[in-house]
């Protein structure tokens, strides 16, 4: 089965996300595993900007993979912080984070075999 | 129930009514719908399990997405998880990319509708 590019891109405001993190920062563990909620509270340092690029890196990764619905948080089931490291990770793609003082966007990208769908 | 959507979505609750769409009338993103959830959960004191409200879980099955499309399998799945929502126009084409404008505001109070009753039975 030949290679086929696999890429993925969203951007989030911080705005935003600040102001979901404020209202639900108690309710993030009903849609982010352990390891995404260890590495928003990580430290405490800047949560929502930690939570910004949970969310952005999972719906970029969720696109990557082929997923299309807009909106609907079709990413919930996408996993991207590694249990071992504790970091920002998926298999099999590169995540990169851009940023400028309003908003965040995180890319997915690489190679996988066959297209399209999960 | 506008007033909710109404915060979620930073939009004017003069701008909302039961047929607006939360993607194509109204602009909502995939945290508004997170955000849409937990707010109805505190707002009404329920449960939402995940997937109930909004399909996420089947966006991710093969057997019922496939080449951009809800597969019959996805679509018949969709009517029997989500009964209040209007398949008719989607089931014609059914697009993944297309789902998200058949939730509407309408759609999410009939769902509340049928929760609180069976919750205060």
């Amino acid at each position: 089965m030949k290679l086929s590019p696999s890429i993925g891109v969203d951007l989030l405001e911080f705005k935003r996300v600040k102001s979901f993190y404020e209202a639900h920062r108690d309710s993030l563990d009903s849609v982010l595993d352990a390891a995404e909620v260890a590495y928003v509270r990580h430290r405490g340092t800047k949560p929502a900007e930690r939570l910004a690029r949970v969310l952005a890196a999972k719906e970029a990764v969720y696109k990557a993979l082929g997923g299309q619905a807009r909106g609907m948080a079709g990413f919930l089931d996408v996993r991207v912080v590694s249990r071992k490291s504790g970091k920002i990770s998926f298999k099999g793609l590169k995540i990169k984070f851009h940023r400028n003082g309003k908003a965040l966007v995180a890319s997915a990208f690489g190679a996988r075999r066959g297209k399209g769908d999960f | 129930m506008r007033s909710i959507v109404s915060q979620a979505l930073k939009v004017d609750e003069n701008k909302i009514d039961l047929n607006s769409s939360l993607v194509k009338d109204l602009g909502a993103e995939s945290i508004d719908f997170l955000d849409i959830v937990f707010r109805l959960e505190k707002e009404f004191k329920i449960k939402i399990p995940k997937g109930e409200l909004f399909p996420e879980k089947l966006l991710t099955d093969t057997r019922f997405v496939r080449d951009g499309h809800i597969t019959g399998a996805g679509v018949d799945e969709l009517k029997k998880k989500i009964p209040t929502a209007d398949w008719g126009a989607f089931a014609r084409n059914p697009l993944v990319a297309n789902l998200g404008d058949v939730f509407t505001v309408g759609m999410i109070v009939d769902y509340l509708s049928e929760k609180l009753a069976t919750a205060s039975k």
